[in-house]
């Protein structure tokens, strides 16, 4: 029962892990032929090792679930915010005029060029953390959304405006659904944004208080001098930016937007 | 004809960035030859330009530091080195001396005991080759209820420059000492530079309390109201070497004769500054940009002097060891180049 899209993309998936491989194999011979020392360049075996025995102990879980909960509430706060400000710009011209400006001037705004302001105001510790993260997310999903709701065509307007649909309707029939996927690839660029912020807020000022992510992670394995280990994290890093990337976001779209009909 | 110009575009596309990117690359493959170290038949570089062999030091930024200053400023080490170029570069923290000299650009780097063994644990070539100060180190607090390390409470925060440093150490040894966890604080703990750590006690909002080094120990306990928990020598029991220098392996073997120098330059430096002469004070007050008074009541502070004595090696080792910071065995014997 498979079509061919499914096929060549099972072809593709199998390529790119045929890539990884190579890419890994060729790591371990130049970190065990080069005779770098490990210190500089470990093997990709003890690398893995390291890997595991962190995941084993507790230790990598801890920071990885610290670091995606935190991305979480980030990205939620700055979702409810754009879904807010994107909203009140279609209902009011004038705000929308005002939103438009807001997001110009803020969205080219790295947040970690934030970071010493945030600090200021917050202190240090999880909420600067989290101002950082909603920094990231909400200006381009503001733009997004914004985008989205400019593309519902207005013949849709009228004709849910014909049936009679009240406004709660209204969004959860029309608008929910016509803005969904440029909200998608909103959050795709937000989440990137998110996650490459919150590792760099975390390695600025590390860890507060008993919590620390996986930035937080990489800044003890370099302080103690474990370099497999700071490998690791980056593989983690990068793992996780994968699974997100290109399976999650694939996937909620399978479910919503393609079985919805309103993109392909 | 057109088939022709096509293909010069194609070309030129291709060779337009190459020729922007060509000259940035350059400078970049230079700059890898400059101030390392690599196997030649001597233990340093020779300068590109004039052939002089070139030793690299790395230090930071404060008070315990200041021999280094002094013999910079009146070029000792370049006296008693002639023919070398000496590169000084002063780095942020100990992580980064650290990995320059284990990159190979920086010779020699000057540290707190703690990250000195972890990168010898770990399997750094490198040896202590002198000592360079004793420094009171202190943690410092603003809070009133808060007497001794007990008093501290899981939300209170402690700022100090990172774990593995010898204020964290000293913490930890205070801890198995007083509450009977070497990491009973360990979740209080921030990490901040020693500014920055600075600007946040005298905040008094975030930051509960501060274990720092002199001048930012002796600016904080001058402010009204700060006071100190813990002292450095009591967390340890007796008295330690605040900042040791030392050498890579390869320019100990290869070139003992600029070690010799350096440890030469030093005793002239710490001689200079050991009487508080109107000429180190003055360099140092250019140096930290503090009134020279002020810096003078610096210097007499009880807990600073300056010496290449190495004090409290073995103490540090059996600690860490016993609370897992150090896992291979080795004594103070194989970490210390004795002099001849």
């Amino acid at each position: 029962m498979s079509t061919n899209a499914e096929l060549s993309e099972r072809g593709r998936r199998r390529r790119q892990i045929g890539v990884v491989l190579l890419l890994l194999i060729i790591w371990e011979a130049a970190a065990r032929l080069s005779g770098v020392s490990p210190l500089l360049f470990p093997p990709v075996s003890e690398v893995v090792r390291t890997l595991i025995s962190d995941l084993g102990r507790g230790v990598l879980p801890g920071r990885i679930g610290y670091s995606l909960l935190i991305v979480a509430e980030g990205v939620g706060i700055g979702l409810a915010a754009a879904l807010l400000l994107s909203l009140a710009g279609h209902a009011n011209r004038h705000i929308g005029m005002a939103v438009d400006t807001l997001v110009a001037l803020m969205h080219p705004l790295p947040g970690i060029a934030l970071l010493p302001i945030v600090i200021l105001w917050a202190g240090v510790g999880h909420t600067a953390v989290l101002l950082i993260i909603v920094h990231s997310v909400l200006w381009p999903l503001t733009t997004s959304i914004t985008a989205g709701i400019r593309t519902i065509a207005q013949h849709l307007y009228d004709v849910s405006r014909n049936f009679r649909l009240n406004p709660a309707r209204m969004a959860v029939h029309l608008i929910v659904p016509g803005i969904f996927p440029h909200m998608m690839s909103g959050m795709r660029i937000g989440w990137a944004r998110a996650w490459r912020a919150l590792i760099a807020a975390e390695m600025v000022f590390g860890a507060a208080g008993g919590g620390g992510g996986i930035g937080w992670y990489i800044f003890q394995k370099r302080v103690f001098m474990d370099t497999r280990g700071l490998f690791a994290g980056i593989l983690v890093i990068m793992l996780i930016g994968i699974l997100f990337e290109s399976y999650l976001f694939d996937a909620v779209e399978r479910i919503t937007i393609r079985k919805w009909g309103v993109s392909r | 004809m057109k088939i022709f110009l096509k293909k010069k575009r194609t070309a030129e596309r291709l060779l337009l960035p190459l020729l922007f990117i060509l000259p940035l690359l350059l400078p970049a493959c230079g700059g890898g030859e400059k101030g390392t170290a690599p196997e030649g038949e001597e233990g340093t570089a020779p300068d590109a330009g004039s052939h002089r062999p070139v030793l690299t030091i790395a230090e930071q930024y404060g008070l315990a530091y200041a021999p280094l200053q002094i013999m910079r400023r009146k070029a000792f080490l370049e006296e008693e080195l002639p023919g070398y170029r000496i590169d000084w570069q002063r780095l942020g923290n100990t992580a980064a001396i650290r990995e320059a000299m284990l990159a190979g650009r920086v010779d020699v780097g000057f540290m707190g005991i703690p990250p000195f063994l972890i990168g010898y644990d770990r399997g750094m070539e490198w040896k202590i080759f002198t000592g360079l100060s004793e420094a009171p180190l202190g943690l410092v607090t603003w809070r009133k209820d808060i007497r001794a390390l007990t008093d501290f409470r899981p939300d209170d925060r402690i700022a100090l420059p990172q774990p593995g440093s010898i204020q964290h150490i000293l913490l930890t040894m205070a801890c198995e000492r007083q509450m009977g966890s070497a990491a009973a604080l360990d979740d209080n703990l921030v990490t901040m530079n020693h500014p920055d750590g600075m600007q946040a006690l005298l905040g008094r909002r975030d930051i509960t309390a501060h274990f720092t080094s002199p001048p930012y120990l002796m600016e904080e306990l001058s402010e009204p109201g700060m006071r100190q928990v813990l002292s450095g020598t009591e967390a340890m029991g007796g008295e330690f070497t605040f900042i040791v220098g030392a050498a890579l392996d390869r320019l100990l073997w290869k070139d003992p004769a600029a070690v010799e120098a350096l440890r030469r330059a030093l005793d002239r430096a710490e001689a200079l500054l050991r009487d508080h002469s109107e000429e180190a004070v003055s360099i140092l007050a250019g140096e930290y940009d503090i009134d020279p008074q002020r810096l003078r009541v610096y210097l007499e502070w009880p807990g600073l002097s300056y010496g290449r004595s190495v004090k409290g090696l073995e103490e540090f080792i059996s600690f860490m060891r016993a609370s897992g910071y150090l896992e291979r065995e080795f004594g103070s014997r194989d970490v210390v180049e004795e002099e001849k």
